[in-house]
């Protein structure tokens, strides 16, 4: 499974390297890491130009970016409808919304590389939310520069060992996405037991 | 559970086993399968291309090219994989890799 993705970067260049990071923006599981380091390591190679791995991964990162937002402004009042307001998902949904509202750029900096498979997520709560889309968009150009340099670098320095690097990477990035998600799960719960004392006593 | 947001707290306990599951892992991988910048896959593949060959395993890019008797540039460009070589060859990708282990070795025992 690993060698055909591998194979589809010598064949089919820079392209395939937009398309997976473009998919991968819209939560469709491609290995978007481990396509970029093979990137980064035909240009060690001299099979591929640095610009271009680079102008491939970025572009095709940004506009998958802008895609899920689109696709979230499309859905989100009709998930909002579907789910109604007294729901824990839907509550849960409003917190992230309001965070997003609060920190846009800093999330959706933040969402690109070091917590990047919440990515695509903060691309379809953005648009759902109705985000500033000058926000976003510059927390997404900026934030996909970090994640493409970071990945193209791994490859082109470890470029017999990008295997190994992807394992390492995709573990280190679902354990910093993990702690994320437990800090705003975390601070739901804790919000939610507030509320529930406020109420308790409210009615004493 | 009194009146307790029960969605929420298995939503927190899984994230927390998740977050567990990825931090053993993670120390698994380094302790056992560290990446040592220099070193060479652990074996020749048929999505390589002969310039990676090369580059990997750290032999000059000429005896890749006697080898498989191909033209290589320097620059990048005229990029081809050992499967394709092979197909176009119609023989198995397998016969490359050998040639090119075979050459490999006789480079590292001349230097």
């Amino acid at each position: 499974m690993t060698d055909t993705f591998l194979e589809l970067v010598p064949v089919y260049g820079v392209w395939a390297i937009a398309l997976t990071t473009f998919l991968s923006c819209l939560a469709v599981p491609v290995p978007s890491s481990l396509i970029m380091l093979a990137g980064g390591a035909f240009v060690a190679s001299n099979d591929l130009t640095l610009w271009s791995v680079v102008a491939g991964a970025w572009g095709g990162a940004v506009l998958g970016d802008q895609t899920g937002y689109r696709f979230g402004a499309w859905g989100g009042g009709l998930l909002r409808r579907g789910l109604g307001h007294r729901s824990t998902t839907a509550k849960l949904l409003t917190q992230a919304q309001n965070l997003l509202d609060q920190r846009g750029f800093m999330a959706v900096f933040l969402s690109r590389w070091l917590f990047s498979p919440l990515g695509p997520y903060v691309n379809f709560l953005g648009g759902a939310g109705r985000m500033a889309w000058p926000h976003f968009t510059v927390g997404s150009f900026s934030g996909e520069a970090v994640w493409v340099a970071v990945y193209v670098s791994l490859g082109f320095a470890f470029s017999g060992q990008i295997t190994a690097v992807a394992d390492i990477a995709a573990n280190f990035a679902g354990l910093l996405a993990g702690l994320a998600l437990t800090a705003f799960l975390g601070r739901a719960m804790l919000r939610s037991r507030k509320k529930r004392k406020l109420h308790q006593s409210a009615k004493q | 559970m009194t009146r307790r947001n029960r969605p929420l707290t298995i939503a927190f306990i899984i994230t927390v086993a998740l977050t567990l599951f990825f931090a053993v892992r993670l120390v698994l991988f380094m302790f056992f399968q560290p990446p040592h910048h220099d070193e060479p896959p652990t074996a020749i593949e048929p999505w390589m291309t002969p310039k990676f060959v090369a580059h990997a395993w750290h032999i000059p890019p000429e005896i890749v090219a006697d080898t498989l008797g191909l033209d290589m540039p320097k620059k990048p460009g005229g990029r081809i994989t050992l499967h394709e070589l092979a197909d176009e060859r119609g023989v198995d990708p397998e016969v490359l890799i050998l040639m090119l282990e075979q050459a490999i070795q006789e480079f590292e025992l001349s230097k």
